[in-house]
C-alpha cells in the first residue's frame, strides 16, 4: 500500500490535524473520567437495550419507556428510562431483589439513593446526558455500563 | 408520589415483573472478547464486525444502519485478502497492554497516556458518523467512562483500540437512531467541521505554512465533501494520528477487515478526481 495514495491520506492527515484537532476540553474530560474507575467493583454489562440499533426495527410509532439490562456475573440490574419533558425518570430493579445503595453516577454529580427490599429503586428529575448506576449491597458492589439517557 | 423522590424507594409500585428488562440473551455492546473474536475477519464475511447483536431476526446479519454498505463490502470481502502490517499485530510491542494493566490497577498516568493514545481514534469514529455537538460529547464521555469500568476485563488489551473503535461506534449509531436532541443536523457542520469553524487560510496563518499550501488543503477539503459518505467515513477515520490499525476501521465502521483495502484505494483515487477538476458537478447526495 506504499502507493500515491499515502501521500493524499497523509495530506488528509494533515487537514484533520489542522482543523479539526480533538477538542482539548473534550481530551480533559477523558483524563478525569478517570475518577469513575474503582478498582474492587464488578463490571455490569449491557445486555439489553430497547432503543439499541439493533432493535430499531421492532420499535416503531412514539417512543414508550427505554427500557435496559446490565448483568454482572451475580447481580442483574433492570431499569426503565421515562421522559418527562426535558427530564427523565428513572426506575429501577436488582436480582436477586436486595437491599442496596445505588449511586446514580452523572459526569458531574452523583446521587444515591436505596433499594427496597425488592430491590427496587428510582429518582425523578434527571438530565439527559450519560448516566451510570453503582449498586452496593452487603457482599458487593457493582458499577453498571454507562448510557446516554 | 412524594417529593423527596431522590432519597428513598419510590413509593408507587414498580411495573409487573417482566415488563422491565428483555430478552437478556441479546447482547447489545460489543465486549473485548466479541470485538476480538471478530476482528480477524475470515474472508466470506463469517467474521462480519457489525454484527455484534445480531440482527432483529437473529440472523447475525450487520443490520445496524449501515446495512446497505455492509452488504456490499461483505461482498468485496469475498475476494479481499488479509492485509498485512496491521500495527495491531505488535509494532507497539505490549506497550499498550502494559498501559491498560497499568490503569486497570490505579495508574493514573497509565491512564492519561492511553487518553493520549486514543482520543484521536476515538474522536475519528465519532467524526465518521453524523451526530449533533450535544451527541459528540455523550458519545465521547460513555465511551470513556466505560473503558474505565472495564480496564480489569479486557482480555486482550493490546486491541483496546478495536474496543474503544467499536463501543464508539455503537454508541455513535444509537444516538444517531434515538437522539433526543431532535434539531436536524446538517451534515457539512458534522462531518467536516473546519469548513464551518475554520478556514484553512486562518490556521496556514498560525501554523506559519504558505499560502499554496493552505489553497491545496482547502481544495483538498472540498474534494473531500464531494465524496459519497461512506467514502467520507472510511477517510474521515483513516485522518486519525497515528493511522488506525485496520481491526480498528473494521470496528469503528462495521465494515470487514478485507475490504478496508479496496475501498481506501476507491476512495482515494475519488478524491484525487475530485481535486482534479469538476469543481461542484456533482455535489454529493
Amino acid at each position: 500500500m506504499s502507493d500515491d495514495r499515502s501521500g493524499l491520506e497523509e495530506e488528509l492527515r494533515d487537514l484533520a490535524r489542522l482543523l479539526d484537532p480533538v477538542p482539548e476540553h473534550l481530551v480533559r474530560q477523558a483524563v478525569s473520567a478517570y475518577a469513575w474507575h474503582t478498582v474492587d467493583a464488578e463490571p455490569a454489562e449491557l445486555t439489553f437495550d430497547s432503543f439499541a440499533p439493533e432493535q430499531a426495527a421492532l420499535v416503531r410509532g412514539p417512543r414508550g419507556p427505554r427500557l435496559l439490562t446490565f448483568e454482572a456475573p451475580t447481580l442483574t440490574v433492570e431499569i426503565e428510562i421515562t421522559e418527562c419533558g426535558d427530564t427523565r425518570r428513572l426506575t429501577g430493579r436488582i436480582s436477586p431483589p436486595r437491599r442496596a445503595g445505588i449511586e446514580v453516577r452523572r459526569p458531574d454529580r452523583r446521587l444515591h439513593v436505596e433499594t427496597d427490599e425488592l430491590g427496587r429503586f428510582g429518582c425523578d428529575g434527571l438530565s439527559a446526558g450519560p448516566l451510570g448506576l453503582r449498586c452496593s449491597t452487603a457482599e458487593q458492589t457493582v458499577v453498571t455500563d454507562w448510557v446516554a439517557i | 408520589m412524594d417529593s423527596d423522590s431522590l432519597s428513598g424507594p419510590i413509593s408507587d409500585p414498580l411495573p409487573e415483573p417482566g415488563t422491565i428488562g428483555g430478552p437478556a440473551d441479546r447482547a447489545v455492546e460489543g465486549t473485548i472478547e466479541d470485538a476480538r473474536a471478530r476482528a480477524p475477519a475470515a474472508p466470506g464475511g463469517a467474521g462480519t464486525a457489525g454484527a455484534a447483536a445480531g440482527g432483529p431476526g437473529g440472523s447475525g446479519d450487520p443490520a445496524d444502519g449501515v446495512t446497505e454498505d455492509a452488504a456490499e463490502e461483505e461482498r468485496d470481502a469475498v475476494a479481499a485478502e488479509e492485509p498485512d502490517g496491521d500495527p495491531s499485530c505488535g509494532p507497539e510491542g505490549g506497550a499498550v497492554s502494559a498501559l491498560v494493566n497499568a490503569a486497570a490497577r490505579g495508574d493514573a498516568t497509565a491512564w492519561e497516556a492511553l487518553v493520549e493514545r486514543f482520543s484521536p481514534l476515538v474522536w475519528s469514529v465519532i467524526r465518521a458518523h453524523r451526530l449533533s455537538e450535544a451527541d459528540v460529547e455523550d458519545v465521547w464521555q460513555i465511551t470513556w467512562f466505560r473503558l474505565t469500568a472495564n480496564l480489569q476485563k479486557i482480555k486482550d488489551p493490546e486491541r483496546v483500540g478495536s474496543w474503544l473503535a467499536s463501543t464508539a461506534r455503537h454508541e455513535a449509531l444509537r444516538a444517531l437512531r434515538w437522539s433526543r436532541r431532535v434539531t436536524p443536523v446538517d451534515d457539512v457542520d458534522t462531518v467536516s467541521p473546519w469548513v464551518n469553524h475554520h478556514s484553512p487560510e486562518q490556521a496556514m496563518l498560525e501554523s506559519e505554512r504558505a499560502a499554496a499550501e493552505a489553497d491545496r488543503l482547502r481544495r483538498l477539503g472540498e474534494a473531500f465533501e464531494r465524496l459519497s459518505e461512506r467514502c467520507r467515513r472510511l477517510l474521515r477515520l483513516l485522518m486519525a494520528t497515528p493511522p488506525p490499525s485496520y481491526s480498528e476501521i473494521s470496528e469503528a465502521l462495521g465494515m470487514p477487515v478485507g475490504s478496508i483495502g479496496p475501498t481506501r484505494a476507491r476512495c482515494l483515487d475519488c478524491l484525487r478526481r475530485a481535486m482534479g477538476g469538476e469543481e461542484g458537478r456533482h455535489r454529493r447526495r
